[in-house]
């Protein structure tokens, strides 16, 4: 069941890169906690910039966008800090910590945010369980595309975020692998996550409870 | 405790900062112990100067009084010569003793002398702190006062230690201050090459919630490490120059009388000096943190 109140509101947001490259053009959207909102666009067309808004990554040149009520300029450093432990994100180059284990990279956001040592590896063995990756001793160097996806997922999932961020995981997997990642992300919006998907193409098997909004040239359409 | 684990993911992310460029930072760290050990040098041996300065010889001159002075006039002129500035006190050397004692070790050679023919003497000592222009100053004096029949000064030894043993210290001050100067310009720039973090991991941290004291705790941690263990260093380098340089030393003060000798300096400057060395690379540490964090931020946004 959807709620009511939206997590993130985007009203009329605008991002300016420099002085003449508009990425992101009047965007207003609204994401609700366990929705799954699938964000579809071309290269450049300006998701990458909009997961940086919605995600308190980046401030908007115009406009506003709040995140579970607040707007992230307003906030001071360390309550902007504990807004972004609420989200979690996964980039499309996910960046892990390469000389650091996959264990520790997951528990990383755990001990940032204050965890113990041994309630942070808890977390941390729950998520990468959840996001169906077992190798925790491994290095991520080792790791393929698809399972450094997993482990960022995973990474981004430790601190039970209330938003989740995932910036095109499926571009580089096979059908098979891409079902089972949208079906990972479906289960996390029906555990009450908000899920705020970008991809540069629309997936074979659509997900249930996906809302599909397109993107071009830094414009929402429907 | 739940700082415990956030502190042990500094801790760790500060000794990987500094050890994944392992031989950059043995020779930083080299290099720095090297170069606070060089202002603490100047200061051991200016130290073992101004002590030497302390214990110099005391100045003495000879005041020969006219002969006929009686014993009145004679306590008169020592209180005279005592007033005067620079002066620790006037000691009689009487004609009779003087006579008796040279009589008794020159045995035969004084017997066809018969009338006593030395004069009453003062030897005048001066204090320790006093200069040879104040010295001279009051030989001059004394030697216009009544009943003296002349003064003999040997100032000449005396004015060319003192003047070496206090250019050396002032030389060795300066350019200690300047040296010290310039380490402070090594070590920061130590922290500055070594305490670095890829932008992209600071980025990580921002992005999931790491609060800023948490991403600028290893930098300090990895500043406060590097000039710790070279404030150690130099130390060592400190300690091992006493042991080579102080015989040496011994004889040439030998040579000029005075006692020298490397002293370490005592404890409570010692923690101070490591205190210091740590607060500066912490410092440095949390200033190049911070730029680094900023710097980050700018690429991203």
């Amino acid at each position: 069941m959807i709620s009511d109140q939206p997590f993130v509101q985007l009203d009329r947001a605008s991002k300016k890169y420099g002085a003449f490259r508009l990425a992101l053009s009047d965007a207003t959207l609204t994401i609700h906690r366990s929705e799954f909102l699938l964000l579809i666009g071309g290269s450049g067309a300006g998701k990458s910039t909009l997961l940086r808004l919605a995600g308190a990554m980046e401030a908007p040149s115009s406009g506003t966008v709040r995140i579970g009520g607040e707007d992230p300029v307003r906030m001071r450093p360390n309550a902007l800090a504990f807004l972004r432990r609420s989200i979690g994100i996964v980039m499309q180059e996910p960046l892990l910590l390469d000389r650091r284990s996959v264990l520790e990279n997951v528990m990383l956001p755990a001990i940032a945010s204050n965890q113990t040592r041994e309630e942070a590896i808890k977390r941390a063995r729950a998520a990468l369980n959840r996001a169906r990756f077992d190798e925790v001793n491994a290095l991520p160097g080792e790791l393929s595309s698809g399972a450094r996806h997993r482990v960022a997922l995973a990474r981004a999932i430790v601190n039970r975020p209330a938003f989740l961020i995932v910036d095109d995981p499926i571009s580089f997997l096979d059908v098979e692998a891409a079902d089972n990642m949208l079906q990972l992300l479906e289960q996390f919006a029906i555990s009450g996550v908000a899920v705020l998907m970008a991809s540069q193409r629309t997936p074979e098997r659509m997900p249930v409870r996906a809302r599909l909004v397109r993107i071009n040239n830094g414009v929402l359409g429907q | 405790m739940t700082w415990q684990a956030a502190r042990g993911y500094c801790w760790d992310r500060a000794l990987r900062m500094l050890g994944e460029r392992s031989l950059a930072t043995l020779s930083g760290v080299v290099l720095a112990a090297i170069a606070l050990a060089v202002p603490g040098f100047c200061f051991m041996l200016a130290q073992a100067g101004g002590l030497g300065i302390g214990r110099l010889p005391v100045a003495e001159i000879s005041v020969f009084v006219t002969s006929g002075t009686g014993s009145a006039d004679l306590k008169a002129l020592a209180g005279r010569i005592e007033t005067l500035e620079g002066v620790a006190r006037a000691q009689l050397l009487a004609r009779d003793q003087a006579w008796a004692d040279l009589q008794r070790r020159a045995g035969q050679a004084t017997s066809e002398i018969r009338s006593n023919p030395l004069p009453d003497v003062f030897a005048v000592e001066f204090a320790p702190q006093a200069t040879p222009a104040a010295v001279e100053a009051a030989a001059a004096t004394i030697g216009k006062l009544p009943r003296v029949d002349s003064v003999q000064t040997d100032l000449d030894w005396y004015r060319r230690l003192v003047g070496l043993v206090r250019a050396t210290t002032a030389v060795l001050a300066s350019s200690g201050a300047l040296v010290g100067l310039l380490v402070l310009v090594v070590v920061i720039g130590l922290v500055r090459v070594l305490a670095t973090v890829e932008p992209a991991e600071l980025r990580l941290l921002d992005q999931i919630g790491a609060e800023r004291d948490f991403m600028r705790r290893p930098f300090v941690y990895a500043g406060g490490l590097l000039t710790g263990l070279a404030s150690a260093g130099a130390l060592g380098l400190l300690a091992a120059a006493r042991v080579a340089v102080n015989p040496p030393l011994a004889e040439l003060g030998k040579l000029l009388g005075i006692e020298l000798q490397l002293r370490f300096p005592p404890w409570p400057l010692i923690l101070a000096f490591v205190a210091a060395c740590l607060l500066i690379g912490a410092g440095a540490g949390a200033m190049f943190g911070g730029r680094q964090m900023a710097a980050a931020k700018t690429q991203d946004n």
